[in-house]
């Protein structure tokens, strides 16, 4: 297991981190958590569902990538070969840590994951210039983890109204690629069709001005996505 | 002219009185106005009985009826996951002498019978653990399902352990906030009848009478309407089932993460057994004895013994029992006139199958589903409750009998009474001679909704050690094939789910910190 430690400008003066936002590091997985505020950008490309954190049961926002454990239909070469990746995904090497500060107040910090296949010493995009300044990369990387930081507040808020007005349904996939194999897919859920329809008057305008209307509507929208899911594993299988 | 029923008075507030009167107001909707009134009026003086931990997977349905959540209702009663029922010490009295009833039904029991197979061909595993796989799942300490499980559902069927006197106040809260269901702590007193012998009102002490079309005895074993109202007989059951008497104790855990067991153990003693049921912060284990075979004396040392096996004897006897009297059997009629009896005021049977609760759910169950529209339409309904009822009390007391007739233990008078065959029901004895040759099945029951299916009658008969005589069984090809694929199929399922599910311990804690999903 990796473990995390805190950036620093003195500790980490050296360090330098390889490839782009588009390199795939650590395993690769069939989804990865997302966040409203890149609802839009995800629909274009990806279905947009919920889905239950085996370790919590709570719901988070996902993007699909592929059917299978470990499976993503859109990397190849250890590239992503797509025109939006998540934010979730480009913020590697980077995460979010808390620590309590000696007043006892909790803050946010940056952690770098050092086991990373993107550490090196001698290539890549220094983290601090000479005098021990961050880099604009090391800026941008910042500026990624607090978007995702205060998005994953908002997504949060987003999921507690859809639950409390009971709009998460379940989305069950029964498919059938063009070799003939049959695959379900359960354990995803979508917001009801029916339930946006139901709203009050009152209701939109309030889901409106929270802006989880528009995120609604993005996810069920990311639904049609599915089937250039299907295609691209279609192309994969060869058939 | 009729006379519609419009108001219904529960008198009592134990756990009998809140599960009637939620199921009763949730499915009449009492918390509008053009819902049926339900009233609930407890005595401030006579406490609850505060026992009763052990209930059936019905109650996860009787609860989602009344509209509770189970995260509140696991965080706020000291709920543990139960998956049946381990049988400890009742077949030779040795150490290493255990059967379960688990809750989950044998593999393909839909399908067919697996008994005949497992009789001939069976035998490296107990017939418990070749054709179910929660046997596994309470060995390991492992809970029923997962936190990614929606509220209610279950990967294994389970039911609960939960703490009696948190759940009254649990269930009250919900049916006055949330029911609409009203409320009287007082006493009553005394009983206003009319001219057709049916109660038109009972009175209290302070606020007056409270009448009502329909009433409920709740009020446990003082049976302050059927018992001292109507005088309907008792049919005492002690030539039967000889347990008589109680001492119960609460066991604290020694550390916050000792394993929490997700089933009732219960232990056979010299003249009775011992029940060992698992909650969050404590356990509750108590000693239930037959009066005529031992005393309470012995019976609070066996007691001691068995507590300070887990905690230590310095412990085990800083504790204090408390002990409640039993009195087997119950009343002849469960309803009379427009009364009905429900709870410990219908009848008490030892707790040894947890059998008290559940008769309670089906009972407000049924009152609710068929509560007569009008006066006139209640002998009828009244009538088939009396019936319907009256055979669940028998078969209960047949199963729980023959928990004891197929005992090798002689080591008190106790073990060797229960095998008298003047002490056997009739319809038990029936059975029996049955399945001497045949292996039970479903049209040995034939009531609709019936308590125990043939399935826990196999998992007691095998698991103590009882022979279908197997001379004369033919099994098909297709049976064979059909058998041994299920036992194979549990296999896999044994060892998906232990690899698979979280121990009790650890989703207890989970659902404290994060809660089920509704969905
Ligand atoms: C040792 C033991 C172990 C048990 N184990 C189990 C088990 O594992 N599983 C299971 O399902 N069941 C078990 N039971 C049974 C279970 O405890 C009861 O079925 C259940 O608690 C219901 O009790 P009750 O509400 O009928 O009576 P009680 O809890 O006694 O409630 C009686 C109510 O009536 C009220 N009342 C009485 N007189 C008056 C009056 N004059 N005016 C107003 N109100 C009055 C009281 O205030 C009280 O609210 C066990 C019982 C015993 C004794």
């Amino acid at each position: 297991m990796s473990e995390p430690v805190l950036l620093d400008s003195n500790t980490h003066k050296n360090t330098r981190v390889l490839g782009d936002a588009r390199t795939v590091v650590g395993p690769v997985s069939r989804n990865c958590s997302v966040i409203t505020q890149e609802f839009q950008r995800l629909a274009s490309h990806f279905p947009v569902l919920l889905t239950k954190n085996e370790d919590t049961g709570q719901f988070a926002c996902v993007a699909l990538f592929g059917f299978d454990p470990g499976e993503n239909l859109f990397v190849e070469k250890d590239r992503w070969q797509v025109g939006y990746v998540p934010l979730n995904i480009r913020r590697h090497p980077f995460m979010i840590g808390a620590q309590t500060t000696p007043a006892g107040e909790e803050e946010h910090v940056m952690l770098i994951d050092m086991q990373s296949e993107r550490i090196s010493e001698q290539d890549g995009e220094a983290l601090f210039n000479d005098r021990g300044f961050p880099t604009p990369f090391t800026e941008n990387m910042t500026s990624v983890l607090k978007t995702l930081k205060d998005g994953f507040v908002e997504t949060q808020d987003f999921i507690q109204a859809l639950l409390e007005q009971e709009m998460i349904v379940p989305a069950n996939f029964e498919i059938q690629f063009r070799n003939g194999e049959r695959r379900e897919i359960n354990g995803l859920y979508t917001i009801s069709q029916d339930a946006l329809d139901a709203l009050t008057p009152e209701q939109v305008v309030a889901m409106h001005r929270s802006g989880h209307l528009q995120a609604a509507y993005m996810m069920i929208a990311s639904l049609g996505q599915m089937e250039q899911l299907i295609e691209r594993k279609n192309q994969r299988l060869g058939a | 002219m009729t006379q519609p029923i419009t108001s219904v008075v529960i008198v009592g507030g134990g756990t009998a009185g809140w599960i009637t009167a939620g199921t009763i107001a949730a499915q009449h909707q009492s918390n509008t106005d053009a819902g049926l009134r339900v009233s609930l009026v407890e005595s401030p003086d006579i406490k609850p009985i505060g026992v009763g931990e052990g209930t059936w997977p019905t109650m996860r349905t009787t609860l989602r009826k009344m509209g509770i959540s189970e995260t509140d209702f696991i965080r706020e009663c000291d709920v543990g996951f139960k998956q049946g029922a381990k049988f400890a010490k009742w077949v030779t009295g040795a150490d290493d002498d255990f059967y379960y009833h688990p809750l989950v039904l044998p593999q393909g029991f839909m399908h067919g019978n697996l008994a005949p197979y497992w009789q001939t061909n069976g035998h490296d595993k107990s017939f418990s653990a070749a054709v179910c796989y929660q046997e596994a799942l309470c060995e390991n300490g492992l809970a029923p399902k997962s936190i990614a499980t929606p509220e209610y559902e279950a990967v294994a069927n389970y039911a609960y352990h939960l703490n009696a006197g948190k759940f009254s106040e649990f269930l009250k809260k919900h049916c006055l906030e949330k029911l609409g269901v009203n409320y009287t702590c007082d006493n009553v007193t005394r009983v206003i009848s009319k001219d057709n012998g049916d109660i038109a009102a009972v009175d209290t002490q302070a606020s007056g009478e409270i009448k009502g079309d329909l009433f409920i005895d709740c009020t446990g074993f003082h049976g302050l309407l059927i018992d001292k109202h109507y005088q309907v007989p008792f049919i005492d059951k002690s030539d039967v089932l000889f347990v008589d008497s109680a001492l119960a104790a609460q066991v604290p855990y020694s550390s916050e993460d000792d394993p929490i067991a997700s089933h009732t153990i219960s232990t056979g003693q010299a003249a009775g057994w011992i029940w060992d049921i698992g909650l969050q912060s404590r356990r509750g284990v108590g000693h239930v004895y037959s009066s005529r075979h031992t005393d309470e004396e012995r019976a609070a040392e066996a007691l001691t013994r068995y507590i300070a096996q887990s905690v230590g004897e310095a412990r085990a006897k800083e504790l204090s029992f408390r002990k409640i009297p039993i009195r087997p059997g119950h009343r002849q009629v469960f309803w009379q006139n427009n009364c009905v009896a429900v709870g410990l005021s219908a009848g008490f049977l030892e707790p040894l199958e947890a059998s008290a609760l559940v008769l309670v759910e089906l009972s407000a169950e049924m009152i609710s589903e068929q509560m007569p529209t009008c006066r006139e339409a209640m002998d009828t309904i009244a009538k088939r409750f009396n019936q319907t009822f009256r055979y669940r009390w028998d078969r209960i007391i047949d199963f729980l009998k023959l928990h004891y007739i197929l005992t090798q233990r002689t080591d008190n008078d106790f073990w060797i009474d229960n095998c008298d065959p003047d002490t056997i029901p009739d319809s038990l004895n029936e059975l029996m001679a049955l399945w001497r040759y045949q292996h039970p099945w479903d049209h040995d029951f034939t009531s609709r909704r019936e308590v125990f299916p043939a399935a826990s009658y196999q998992y007691v008969l095998y698991g103590m050690g009882f022979k279908t005589e197997s001379d004369h069984i033919r099994l098909t090809p297709q049976e064979r094939a059909f058998a041994q694929r299920q036992l194979q199929e549990n296999d896999r399922i044994t060892r998906m789910m232990v690899s698979k599910l979280p121990s009790n311990r650890a989703l207890l804690n989970k659902v404290h910190d994060y809660g089920f999903q509704k969905l």
